[in-house]
């Protein structure tokens, strides 16, 4: 038998840090989702190489459009994991500030990529590119949207007072999920935005 | 009430325990509520199984019909629409409806049990996912209902799945079907891992988990990863049908292509994620009945992973025919060979089992030794098929036909059906009887045989496969018969064993704890096994804790009748993940009718998405959100609340 110390020890019980299963199972979402997202540019990359150099629009979208929603996202990003310490310290106020300021953050993004999506000179139905743009773009709407769902719903239980340094797996785990969503939007940012206004 | 932050988990005897009542923690409320609302991993198991054979019959049904059709030249029993939707049904409902899920139900009823832990990682996710299963396995079939079926086959070829070759609702109901069962396996998939590193036993480190487990977590892991492909490949489909999009429209730069490597990036992993847990249960069943443990225990479970591992590399083999360069045609092609490698370990190490143990001839060690063979040759056909010359003669062929069956019914159904004989007597108390099992056992292997050894002659002598009918003169009129004898003769196997569990569920012997005398930890508990499956919760020594001191390898010994009593509620343990040391206790939810309330809101919000009735969609988004943020709300019993810490 394994040594009796190690059997007897004191264990924490219920929810916390890295140990929770809300933890493991919000890192397992993100496997499957870094999957999801990898089929996707896969899907782009493969339709942008059998077109060749017809791939793309005229008209590419727009840098005015793609900058100020990367730096809102990596503002969010940022605030994100103040409010992860904040949490870790027990310091509520900082906590739904830093949520709040995230909320925001993401609202703006969402605002800006639907306004986008209006002043593209294409449309899903025009091309196989068009399709994959907004295809693409649109997957990682929808996971903003959810994303601010889950924002929120932090910000009630941390208003509820059921947040702590001791029970702090919601903000993480928001933190987390909102951390992987922005990184997948600077690798839509770079392929979708970037490289077809330098090429 | 007040919920402690930590604890020294209290050891005890089974004795003590006894007094404590466990089974009023445990138990799921009886009636209608307690139905819809359980989370108890037994009960969820056995609805996967019962479920998934309820599919298997109406699959064989459907293969059934069509070998009617093909019993003769030019018999007009089904027009070729009809016959179109039974083989697409067919392929369907047993690849995804009941090939993935009666292993998912044995994984689910058994691996607590095997662990030594009172239920699943997350138990009303467990729930979720059988929800969905039935949902989703239920709209695939309304649409059948309503000559709505697929018709393309089960990998649903485009441009012939596009709108313009296909009008009519059949590809939308698959389409969305398959995207709403991909959510059932994801979240299946993602407990099992989840469990498998983190509840199992204390001292079940990583070299002492059954083979079983990882078949099952090797499956699990894939499907994390690869489910989202097929996921995207009918998501992409619907919006060119329904939106008029163009990933799969050549004539505006789509390409049919993306949808082959989309399919098969998935559905290659998926035909090994539903063979290696069934292997993993002839692992199980084998060493029982040869009285000795598996032979090469390591090798074994490290073959299971890297059969994974080569065969996320292989799907381009299935793309053969399709005009690809020939280098990577001569890649795929090698992987595909090489994969042969980690398959023949688990059945050398099966071969070795047998040959060194001393045999107990039982209606389960039948089924599981015939796995072999069937295995073998199954294996020997699709390895000649991995060769690309061989492959461009065979594709499309009855031989491929052949093939596929022997490797999804030798070691999909015949394991499954070995590991019904060998568990029944866990999940109902009662033995399934041996003398009508042999008959059942025989009757199927036959007729199996008879149906599907022929079968590759068929596709040798150039009988294309998805005809609906073939004129006289063409040389399979004697196989074609042959095929549909066996077939019948199958079937009848199939019934000897619905009687033989009809009759035995009354009037079989009493099991007892462990029928067997088999080794792990599932047979210490009672058959069938208490709402809380184990009084305390073991300490485990070894990778056979029942066999310990007849095998004498080490002094040390597993601790079962003393162990952890968690009863501050539903408590389980968790530990480490590689050298299982307690790590913390964890809190288990209650039994909610969060998961069910959940598939429904999907259920409707598909059935929106499929009629256009976009409001329906969104009140079944609502239904989801709402039943997510029910589930999700920090509860103070599952020390999720900070005020947990105050009381």
């Amino acid at each position: 038998m394994a040594d009796a110390n190690a059997m007897n020890a004191e264990l924490p019980i219920g929810s916390i840090g890295r140990r929770s299963l809300g933890w493991w199972g919000v890192v397992a979402l993100i496997a499957t989702e870094a999957a999801l997202f990898s089929y996707l540019i896969f899907s782009y990359l493969y339709l942008a190489v059998q077109v060749g150099p017809n791939w793309g629009s005229n008209i590419p979208p727009s840098l005015s459009y793609g900058i100020p929603m990367t730096v809102l996202l990596v503002a969010n990003s940022l605030t994100m994991w103040l409010a992860e310490k904040a949490a870790t310290r027990a310091a509520w106020p900082t906590l739904v500030a830093s949520m709040t300021l995230s909320l925001i953050f993401v609202i703006g993004f969402i605002v800006f990529e639907v306004s986008d999506w209006f002043s593209e000179s294409f449309t899903p139905q025009t091309s196989a590119y068009g399709s994959a743009f907004f295809v693409l773009t649109g997957f990682h709407l929808a996971h903003c949207v959810a994303g601010a769902a889950m924002i929120v719903e932090v910000i009630i239980w941390a208003l509820l007072g059921y947040i702590d340094e001791s029970r702090s797996v919601p903000v993480m785990v928001a933190a987390a999920y909102w951390h992987f969503t922005d990184a997948v939007w600077i690798l839509l940012f770079v392929l979708l935005f970037v490289v077809p206004n330098v090429r | 009430m007040k919920v402690q932050l930590q604890r020294v988990p209290e050891i005890g005897t089974v004795a003590e325990a006894a007094q404590l009542n466990l089974d009023a923690i445990w138990r799921t409320e009886p009636g209608i509520g307690g139905w819809l609302s359980t989370v108890d991993h037994k009960e969820i198991g056995l609805r996967y199984i019962v479920t998934a054979f309820a599919f298997l019959l109406a699959g064989g049904v459907e293969a059934l019909l069509m070998r009617l059709q093909l019993s003769r030249p030019d018999v007009a029993l089904f027009t070729p629409e009809q016959y179109d939707q039974l083989f697409s049904m067919h392929g369907v409902t047993m690849i995804f409806l009941y090939a993935m899920p009666v292993l998912s139900g044995f994984s689910n009823y058994l691996w607590p049990l095997i662990f030594g832990s009172r239920d699943m990682a997350y138990p009303r996710l467990n729930a979720l996912s059988y929800w969905i299963y039935l949902a989703a396995g239920l709209f695939i079939y309304v649409g059948f209902a309503m000559g709505a079926g697929p018709n393309d086959g089960w990998f649903n070829y485009v441009p012939y799945a596009s709108r313009t070759y296909n009008p009519g609702s059949g590809m939308d109901f698959y389409s969305l079907g398959m995207i709403f069962l991909g959510i059932s396996t994801t979240v299946g998939a993602v407990n099992f891992v989840v469990t498998f590193l983190r509840t199992r036993a204390p001292g079940m480190s990583i070299n002492r988990v059954p083979i079983f487990a990882w078949g099952t977590l090797t499956a699990s892991a894939a499907n994390v990863m690869v489910v989202p492909a097929v996921s995207l490949a009918f998501f992409l489909l619907w919006m060119d049908r329904q939106f008029n999009t163009h990933f799969f429209d050549v004539g505006q730069g789509g390409q049919p292509l993306l949808w082959q490597h989309l399919f098969w990036i998935f559905a290659h992993p998926w035909v090994y994620a539903i063979v290696l847990p069934a292997m993993g249960m002839v692992s199980e069943g084998l060493p029982t009945f040869c009285r000795r443990p598996l032979v090469g225990y390591t090798p074994v479970a490290l073959s299971t992973v890297a059969t994974m591992l080569i065969g996320f590399g292989v799907w381009v083999h299935h793309m053969f025919a399709t005009g690809l360069p020939t280098v990577s045609l001569s890649l795929f092609s090698g992987v595909s060979i090489i994969i042969a490698v980690p398959s023949a370990v688990a059945v050398f190490a099966w071969i070795a089992t047998i040959w060194t143990g001393r045999p107990r001839v039982t209606v389960p060690f039948l089924f599981f030794a015939s796995t072999i063979v069937l295995f073998v040759i199954g294996g020997v056909s699709g390895f000649m098929c991995a060769v690309v010359p061989v492959d461009w003669q065979l594709t499309d062929t009855y031989f491929i036909v052949a093939h596929i069956h022997y490797v999804l019914i030798g070691i999909n159904l015949f394991p499954v059906i070995g590991g019904i004989y060998y568990w029944f007597p866990k999940m109902t108390g009662r033995m399934l009887s041996e003398r009508l099992g042999a008959w059942n056992f025989w009757v199927m292997f036959c007729g199996f045989n008879l149906a599907f050894f022929p079968m590759h002659l068929t596709g040798l002598w150039g009988m294309p496969r998805r005809i609906y009918t073939y004129p006289p003169g063409m040389g399979w009129t004697m196989l074609n018969l042959t095929t549909t004898l066996g077939a019948f003769v199958l079937a009848l196997g199939i019934l000897l064993l619905l009687l033989n569990i009809a009759i035995s569920l009354r009037d079989g012997a009493i099991a007892g704890a462990n029928p067997w005398d088999a080794a792990t930890l599932e047979w210490s508990t009672t058959s069938p096994p208490p709402s809380y499956n184990f009084p305390v919760i073991p300490i485990i020594a070894s990778r056979l804790p029942l066999w310990e001191d007849r095998l004498n390898d080490t002094a040390s010994r597993s601790s079962l009748n003393e162990g952890y009593i968690l009863a501050h509620g539903r408590e389980t343990m968790a530990i480490r993940a590689v050298d299982a040391l307690p790590d913390m206790i964890l809190k288990m939810p209650q039994d909610s009718y969060a998961p069910f309330v959940l598939a429904l809101g999907m259920t409707g919000g598909f059935a929106g998405l499929l009629t256009h009735r976009w409001w329906l969609a969104i009140i079944g988004g609502l239904i989801i959100f709402g039943a997510l943020t029910a589930w999700l709300w920090p509860e103070v019993e599952l020390g999720e609340q900070a005020e947990a810490k105050r009381g």
